[in-house]
């Protein structure tokens, strides 16, 4: 169910589903054989990380999408038990970042979220580097 | 989500492998102040590796 959501919220938003295809990792397959989707997923398995821990039956995505997009994906439950989930698509433009959600809601963002977001993304770009890339985030050696 | 807090917890690394010693990767050295451009230069560095690093476009032929 919860994966359903995700599923469906993924494909609409961003035309393929993340979860669909889980990647097998070996020594024999090396990143330079992964589609950029499947990269991706690699990714998203850091980003869900960076904010610290999901509530207990929640679930949370943060990734980049390409060069101008960034998603974020959260579900969580009330008390009562029911479920909910929303997903936040945010767009680099050269006059600011505009937050697309669901319901035709758009707006730039500013102020602390700006800030939060650009540093949620550094965060994300070195642990990336370091532990999907094996790059030195600041130098682009090997580690 | 504007209030978040951004405390990175202690994660376990990433099993992947590495990419092909050979290859030259340009990286950003440091991030423009300006949190809209950074987040553009950011988004571009790993688009550009994963342009580099992946073994196709299905990406862009699914968008």
């Amino acid at each position: 169910m919860v994966v359903d959501l995700f599923s469906k919220a993924t494909r609409l938003l961003i035309g393929f589903d993340l979860l669909g295809k889980p990647i097998k990792r070996s020594k024999k397959r090396p990143l330079k054989d992964l589609t950029k989707r499947e990269l991706i997923q690699l990714e998203s398995e850091i980003g869900a990380k960076l904010f610290g821990p999901v509530p207990e039956g929640g679930r949370r995505e943060f990734f980049n999408l390409d060069a101008k997009n960034w998603i974020w994906y959260e579900e969580w439950k009330d008390a009562s038990g029911k479920a909910y989930n929303t997903t936040i698509r945010y767009e680099v433009h050269d006059k600011g970042v505009l937050k697309v959600q669901p319901g035709s809601k758009y707006e730039f963002i500013k102020g602390k979220e700006l800030d939060n977001l650009t540093l949620a993304a550094q965060i994300y770009y070195e642990n990336v580097m370091r532990h999907v890339y094996k790059r030195d985030p600041h130098t682009g050696q090997k580690v | 989500m504007a209030e978040t807090e951004y405390d990175l917890p202690d994660q376990e690394p990433v099993e992947s492998d590495s990419i092909e010693a050979s290859q030259t990767i340009e990286i950003i050295p440091e991030f423009s102040s300006d949190p809209i451009r950074a987040l553009g230069e950011i988004g571009l560095g790993l688009e550009v590796m994963r342009n580099r690093v992946s073994s196709d476009d299905e990406l862009s032929r699914a968008a």
